[in-house]
């Protein structure tokens, strides 16, 4: 025992010198290895804050209720809570109506209106039994219908006093309420949302959130001694196809479901910033096999075995990879704090609102991320170690110059090609597998990733054999030995521009989002908002999380300025529908039959399905709808509302804008109107009668409505950018994850390229011996390491529009739910592609020439 | 480059002083040696190690720059020169044979030879054709093509002798040079410079070997970064280089 320690001691040792030694290269790996952990750990942080946040609400909200009942925001009608009361094993009852609202006297801040019947609610929850509870007088508070009940905490964080007026923006506008007691429970409600609670009478909630005979939701108690099982049988049957009864924690699980596409988007960009962290860990293993051959052979030579050998480099990656992890783990916590604000919006515009969730580090979650950061490098490094282990003594004793084994490059290469292979067969044959089409785009992606890093030696060496034949006809010396110098250490190179090329790639990628996107916004917007001039929303602008509802009143009214030659108002709900959501879209259908506004269909006629639509016999969906429900034109769809289950059939498939990927139905507002007992409007599209200037009218729309419903008017032009800031929001979020990436592989192509400086002094000192001035030098280095950017700017350019394709089909469509067109940036492909070019041709020539200012007479003596 | 007068020396060295520095001392490897080569003369220069004779050799290559004292060859003044200017003079006017690992191992012989001439811009065709007589000249003609690790020691060193006359330099440089090789191998080296020097070349030799001082028609010697002797008759020189 106490010789293997002694044994362990001496190689720990050694990784230790060898990496101080190369202590640029060891940081950078460390660093991007952190940053992939980093990436990583963030993107699991934040889905798992959302859900958990969204699960202790929701239990806190829950109380003693055993089941509860909900469908979507659409909620569910106020008469089930006599019907459910009479329900065998039912104990008690409980409605709510909720939503968040804004307090435009407190920016920022946002309250979560909770409307219930206080008195029938104390059978299923707890508000104020804290010793710091108050209520000034609760028949007051119970006749006066401006009564709001606040946390201790927001009264607290906004000087507010009992009796103060506090005003909120609601659907009906904007309203005055009274603070008549103080809320300050450790449990409950008033211990979630960070205190960010305002409760009022159900009806009231009802009437300021333009609920009228439905509710949001209601928790069911189970009587003592009842089988909770039974219970929600009989209940579900009472409720049949009015709502969803599930119990409180399954509400979480299904929403992280929800949000299960959007983190595996997030997830992607952190592999990425993995994989080209892994690509350092296996160059910085490579390289400390080859310089350290004598190192081992000595060893060996010694006495030490194979394995030690191995060990040596073995300890050195689990050095770099103890540093990654722990680096990674804190690191990934800061960048989760600093996406948070973002993640948190993408995912109330994309899902719903589920307010600020704070950041909660599990231990166990965290652990296992470090202990992912350990061992993909060990596993990365594999092939190395035994390489390592396989190092002859004798012959490794004799200095010379390294070279790959042909088998070892067909290998990698044959590889690389199966890999391929099977990747695209996947995605070609991700119809027949039992796997989504999410899951199988992402294998294709990581797949393809790979497969181009196993083959980029061969690519590495037919290019320098390419440029050494050029160079050679035009006698360009400095050309020759920079492609002898790539082809002899294509290893080292293929590294390095493996790395680049999945950090480029990964960013060309992200850009043909955006392209894509640019594309087929522009087009949808003018099939969409063809003649609409303005569009009218309340609070904020209509993906804003501070957004509310108008009244059908204001919509009614705009209607009839004589300014405005047509409003039509847009009103988007959800339901609960097959175990999942989906958004309710509803519109004027008239405006279709009669030509002012037209239909962009996918699938089906667009004439008919207007007709269907404003008969209230069809519905139109969109593709992510038709593909999350496997429904298509023709089907029959039973759809779950406060009015009971309507039954109607899908006239056709058409483009929709509405964002996330929850699937969308298109239906008459009228018919909405009759089924949801809701007139309001999400937002109201203008068109200004001619020859009015567009502008003016905004004004007066503005002047009318501005200080009761905080209207925000918006061009369509201006509603684009709107809609364009929120996707890339979404971008937003995977721009840092790449960048680190990038940036990380930029660095390590010049630590590569610097350690190579080092490890060709000698020959450096022999060509500058006779001759070579230190500008050649600058250029042959700055050759090199363009050769390395250039291979990595071509492979990734092919890479990112195989990646940006993949994503478009994979995410977009899938996520987005957006009839996207594949559009390449050009650009930003060409612009990337400068960077890196720029960037290797400037760094390779400072480190020449820097190399070139070395002493020459004790370069030539050195060894 | 101006062309020096034919009765000028092809390198003149006065007076030159060369210090390290090694941790906390300062080392003098030379303290005040002069020195002049004449076209078409070979000069040994030995001395034990540490004596100063390859920092000597340096300097006068232009590899390194003297703290005190001047280096002239072919009428320029090395020390005065910039970095890049001193490359452009090893380029055109000095040759420089090392001990070994004296070849770009990454190109071919034919490559390596021709590397100063396509260094200073001479056309490719011009290059080649000039390498390949230099390589001829040392019996290398068939081996132009293979790269260094393919060649043994003795064709390697015959390999730089060329590259570093190809460019018919007036002054050729060697450290060493028969250091790692055979008897027959280092005769082969020695007569090759022995040729250059009949050519016109003045030959600098720094070395151990007594049967390489053989060669010399002149032998300094240096002990401690100085001169302490010098002959210039054959028989002397060996005894002396013993």
């Amino acid at each position: 025992m106490r010789g293997a320690g002694v044994v362990i001691a001496l190689v720990l040792s050694l990784a230790v010198r060898h990496l101080a030694r190369h202590r640029a290269l060891a940081a950078v790996a460390i660093a991007s290895l952190a940053g992939g952990v980093a990436a990583i750990n963030a993107v699991q942080l934040l889905h798992a804050s959302v859900v958990r946040s969204y699960e202790e609400t929701t239990t806190r909200f829950a109380g003693r209720a055993a089941l509860e009942v909900t469908n979507g925001e659409s909620g569910v009608a106020e008469e089930l809570v006599d019907e459910l009361r009479t329900v065998a094993g039912v104990g008690a009852v409980a409605a709510a109506v909720t939503g968040f609202v804004a307090a435009p006297d407190l920016p920022g801040e946002r309250l979560y209106l909770y409307g219930v019947d206080l008195l029938a609610d104390q059978e299923v929850r707890d508000y104020g039994a804290g010793p710091g509870a108050v209520v000034s007088d609760p028949m007051v508070f119970l006749a006066a219908p401006d009564s709001v009940a606040l946390t201790r905490a927001f009264m607290r964080a906004h000087g507010l006093r009992m009796h103060d007026r506090v005003r909120v923006r609601t659907p009906a506008g904007t309203t005055a309420l009274v603070v008549r007691a103080v809320l300050d429970a450790p449990e409950g409600p008033a211990a979630a949302l960070d205190g960010r609670l305002a409760i009022v009478d159900l009806s009231v909630a009802q009437d300021l959130l333009r609920f009228d005979g439905r509710v949001s939701e209601l928790a069911v108690a189970v009587a003592p001694g009842a089988d909770v099982d039974e219970v929600a049988a009989r209940v579900r049957a009472r409720v049949a196809t009015r709502g969803v009864v599930e119990p409180p924690r399954s509400r979480a699980a299904s929403f992280a479901r929800l949000l299960a596409n959007y983190r595996n988007g997030l997830g992607l960009a952190a592999a990425v910033a993995l994989v080209v962290a892994l690509h350092f860990v296996a160059n910085i293993a490579a390289l400390a096999c080859e310089e350290r051959r004598r190192e081992m052979a000595l060893l060996r030579l010694a006495g030490a075995s194979r394995r030690l050998a191995g060990g040596l480099v073995a300890a050195e990656m689990l050095v770099v990879a103890l540093a990654a992890a722990s680096l990674g783990a804190p690191s990934g916590i800061v960048l989760a704090r600093a996406l948070q604000a973002r993640f948190g919006s993408s995912v109330a515009a994309l899902y719903g609102d589920v307010g600020d969730a704070p950041l909660a580090v599990a231990p166990t979650a965290l652990a296992a991320i470090c202990g992912l950061g350990i061992a993909l490098p060990m596993l990365a490094v594999l092939g190395t170690l035994r390489r390592a282990g396989a190092v002859r003594p004798l012959a490794a004793l004799r200095p010379e110059v390294s070279r790959v084994r042909g088998s070892e490059r067909g290998v990698g290469v044959r590889l690389g090609a199966l890999l391929g292979v099977i990747a695209v067969g996947l995605w070609g044959a991700r119809a027949r597998l039992p796997i989504s089409v999410e899951a199988a785009g992402m294998a294709t992606m990581l797949g393809v990733l790979a497969a181009l890093a196993l083959v980029l030696p061969a690519l590495v060496r037919a290019f320098a054999a390419a440029a050494d034949a050029w160079a050679r006809r035009r006698g360009r010396v400095l050309f020759v030995l920079a492609a002898r110098v790539v082809a002899e250490e294509r290893r080292r190179v293929a590294a390095a521009g493996a790395a680049l090329l999945v950090g480029l790639g990964g960013t060309i990628g992200v850009g043909a989002w955006i392209a894509s996107l640019d594309a087929t916004l522009h087009e949808a917007f003018a099939a969409v908002f063809a003649r609409v001039d303005l569009v009218v929303s309340g609070g904020a602008d209509p993906f804003a999380r501070a957004a509310v509802r108008l009244p059908g009143a204001v919509a009614a009214e705009l209607a009839r300025r004589p300014d405005v030659a047509f409003a039509d108002v847009l009103r988007v709900d959800t339901i609960e529908l097959a175990g999942s959501r989906a958004a309710i879209v509803a519109r004027d259908a008239a405006a279709y039959v009669t030509g002012r506004r037209r239909l962009a269909m996918v699938e089906g006629d667009a004439d008919a399905a207007a007709r269907a639509l404003a008969a209230g016999t069809g519905v139109l969906v969109n593709r992510t709808f038709a593909r999350r429900f496997g429904r298509r034109p023709g089907d029959e769809l039973e759809l779950p509302t406060p009015a009971g289950p309507l039954r109607v059939r899908i006239a056709g498939i058409h483009l929709e804008l509405t964002p996330g990927d929850l699937g969308a139905v298109l239906l008459d507002r009228e018919l909405y109107r009759r089924w949801w007992h809701d007139d309001s409007a999400s937002l109201v599209e203008v068109a200004v009668r001619r020859p009015r200037d567009r502008g003016v009218v905004a004004a007066a729309i503005r002047a009318r409505w501005g200080a009761s419903h905080g209207v925000v008017v918006l061009t369509v032009e201006e509603l684009r950018n709107t809609y364009r800031a929120l996707l890339d929001r979404l971008a937003a979020l995977v721009r840092p994850l790449l960048g680190v990436a990038l940036a990380s592989a930029l660095a390590g192509v010049l630590s590569t390229g610097a350690a190579a400086m080092l490890a060709r002094r000698r020959v450096h000192a022999l060509l500058r011996a006779v001759g070579l001035t230190r500008r050649q030098l600058g250029c042959l280095a700055s050759l090199e390491l363009v050769t390395v950017g250039a291979i990595a700017a071509g492979a990734a350019t092919a890479l990112g529009w195989g990646l940006g394709w993949l994503q478009v089909q994979v995410l977009l469509r899938g996520m987005l739910g957006l009839s996207v067109d594949y559009a390449f940036p050009a650009a930003l492909a060409a612009g990337a592609a400068a960077v890196v070019l720029a960037s290797t041709a400037l760094g390779g020539w400072w480190l020449g020439y820097r190399a070139g200012g070395a002493p020459l007479a004790a370069a030539l003596r050195w060894e | 480059m101006p062309a020096a007068p034919a009765t000028a020396p092809a390198v003149e060295a006065v007076d030159l002083v060369r210090r390290h520095r090694q941790g906390d001392t300062v080392v003098a490897a030379l303290r005040g040696v002069s020195l002049t080569v004449a076209p078409g003369e070979l000069v040994a220069v030995v001395g034990p190690s540490g004596s100063g004779k390859s920092t000597l050799l340096h300097l006068l290559a232009g590899v390194d720059l003297p703290d005190a004292g001047s280096v002239v060859v072919a009428g320029v003044a090395v020390h005065l020169l910039s970095e890049d200017a001193r490359a452009a003079l090893r380029r055109r006017a000095i040759g420089l044979v090392f001990q070994g690992c004296n070849l770009v191992p990454l190109l071919t012989a034919l490559e390596n030879v021709a590397l100063p001439l396509l260094l200073d811009g001479t056309p490719r065709s011009q290059a080649q054709a000039r390498a390949r007589a230099a390589l001829a000249a040392v019996g290398l003609a068939a081996r132009a093509q293979h790269l260094p690790d393919r060649l043994s020691g003795g064709e390697a060193q015959r390999a730089a002798v060329a590259r570093a006359l190809v460019a018919a330099p007036p002054l050729v440089l060697a450290d060493e040079p028969t250091g790692s090789l055979d008897a027959a191998s280092a005769d082969g080296v020695l007569a090759l410079l022995r040729g250059a020097a009949a050519g016109g070349a003045a030959v600098l030799l720094v070395t151990h070997d007594p049967r390489a001082a053989a060669y010399a028609d002149r032998i300094v010697r240096l002990a401690d970064g100085l001169v302490v002797a010098a002959t210039g008759e054959a028989g002397a020189c060996a005894a002396l280089a013993s």
